[in-house]
């Protein structure tokens, strides 16, 4: 196959950048959430009574069942078990830490639902699934999931 | 008197003094105008010193500051119904003077509570501007067409078999699928053929910033050899003054930037040519 050679006289890299202004509402439910880790340290839950089921984060309807759940809030213990996780390994600015950190799913006791969060005061490699974890608050808040700042081995 | 969201405009003018928070206005003098235009508006001064504030109706004849807006508007604002920064940069709101006393004005009052309102929930919305860097290598076709801007000349290219002209110039020609390799320069004037005018406030993408409005998108046809039918026509931003006395067949030209680059921001925008 001839190789076709190509003028590249004009071949440049344009650089640029572009903002995307965003919004986002975090809904009475995640309201609710984000200012009880901000004002009083507290995760908070939400219980389906007809499934027995506890979810964190707090959602506003059972995903099994559908009933509203916005009124049974349960508080959880700032205590749970790490029930998988991951390793990030690379830098971006839009991530909360510099690589490289353990990214959990914590699941809290007395919660039926894990969520990820991210694990600090451990090396990568020494994380395993079944470990002990607890909470630990932000002393500066910003109105976000990050009001808990990480967790940590007990 | 007319009500907004059942409040109406005096009743926020009336509770402002006992609304006031002498703790927040230390070494606070200002006076401030409130012009407020529709059904139940007026005109009212606000006058805060030594940590005192007094309420009269009538505007002073020097204020620090005189913001003018609708009525419902100034109502909706004090109940917390409108985002203030939103009401700002639509252009809703009319600040003379001071714009910074204009900001600390919003602090010294504690918020408008209609009677028998229940205390509103705290909800929490997150404001952000993640800007995300671009990279775009434009290939050799594009490539000749930046290169151009710097020069201030549109290149655009021929098709060898149909003779179509593209602009901007494209590896192949959209119609027949072959390799163009000719170039040929239009313009730099032309002629409008239509404008897309824009009254959303949208984002700029490059700064997040909100735009002016109204802008408009002009499609125009630029000079050029050949039947008008194998020409394609070039899109761009119209000046926005030209907008209102725009009309299909209007003489335009380019104007372009102080420095030319080779960047799609060489071309600032056309200009009707009086």
């Amino acid at each position: 196959m001839a190789t076709h050679k190509e003028d590249t006289r004009y071949c440049f890299v344009q650089e640029g950048k572009m903002a995307l202004p965003n919004q986002y509402f975090a809904g009475r439910v995640g309201s609710k959430f984000i200012i009880s880790l901000r004002d009083k340290k507290k995760i908070l839950g939400v219980k389906c009574n007809k499934c027995n089921k506890v979810f964190v984060p707090p959602r506003e309807y059972c995903e099994r069942c559908m009933s509203r759940l916005d009124e049974n809030w349960v508080e959880l213990s700032n205590e749970g078990v790490i029930t998988n996780y991951t390793v990030v390994h690379y830098n971006d600015k839009h991530l909360p830490r510099k690589a490289p950190y353990i990214l959990a799913l914590i699941k809290l006791d007395g919660a039926d639902t894990s969520f990820p969060h991210i694990v600090e005061g451990i090396e990568p490699n020494k994380v395993t699934i079944g470990m002990k974890v607890k909470a630990v608050f932000a002393e500066e808040t910003t109105n976000t999931i990050l009001d808990l700042d990480h967790f940590e081995p007990m | 008197m007319a009500e907004y969201y059942g409040v109406t405009v005096e009743d926020i003018f009336n509770t402002m003094e006992e609304r006031f928070r002498p703790d927040k206005a230390e070494g606070i003098d200002m006076t401030i105008g409130y012009d407020i235009a529709g059904e139940g508006g007026g005109k009212w001064t606000i006058t805060v010193k030594d940590q005192t504030c007094s309420v009269k109706k009538g505007l002073a004849s020097k204020c620090t500051v005189v913001m003018r807006m609708a009525a419902q508007n100034f109502v909706g604002l004090n109940l917390g119904k409108i985002d203030a920064v939103s009401i700002f940069t639509a252009g809703k709101v009319k600040i003379e003077g001071d714009m910074e006393a204009a900001g600390t004005s919003a602090k010294l009052f504690k918020r408008f509570k209609a009677e028998g309102a229940e205390e509103a929930e705290e909800l929490i919305r997150l404001k952000c501007v993640p800007s995300i860097d671009q990279r775009f290598a434009t290939g050799p076709i594009m490539g000749r067409f930046f290169a151009g801007l710097k020069e201030r000349k549109f290149y655009a290219n021929k098709c060898p078999k149909c003779g179509r002209v593209q602009i901007p110039p494209r590896e192949i020609c959209a119609d027949c699928r072959v390799r163009c390799t000719e170039f040929v320069e239009l313009g730099p004037k032309g002629n409008l053929l239509l404008l897309d005018i824009c009254y959303y406030a949208s984002p700029d993408p490059l700064t997040g910033e909100v735009r002016e409005t109204p802008y408009a998108v002009a499609v125009v046809l630029l000079e050029g050899e050949g039947p008008v039918e194998k020409r394609e026509s070039f899109t761009h931003f119209i000046k926005s003054s030209d907008i209102e006395r725009a009309n299909f067949g209007d003489k335009i030209r380019p104007v372009w930037a102080k420095e030319c680059t080779g960047g799609f921001d060489d071309l600032l925008y056309f200009e009707i040519e009086d």
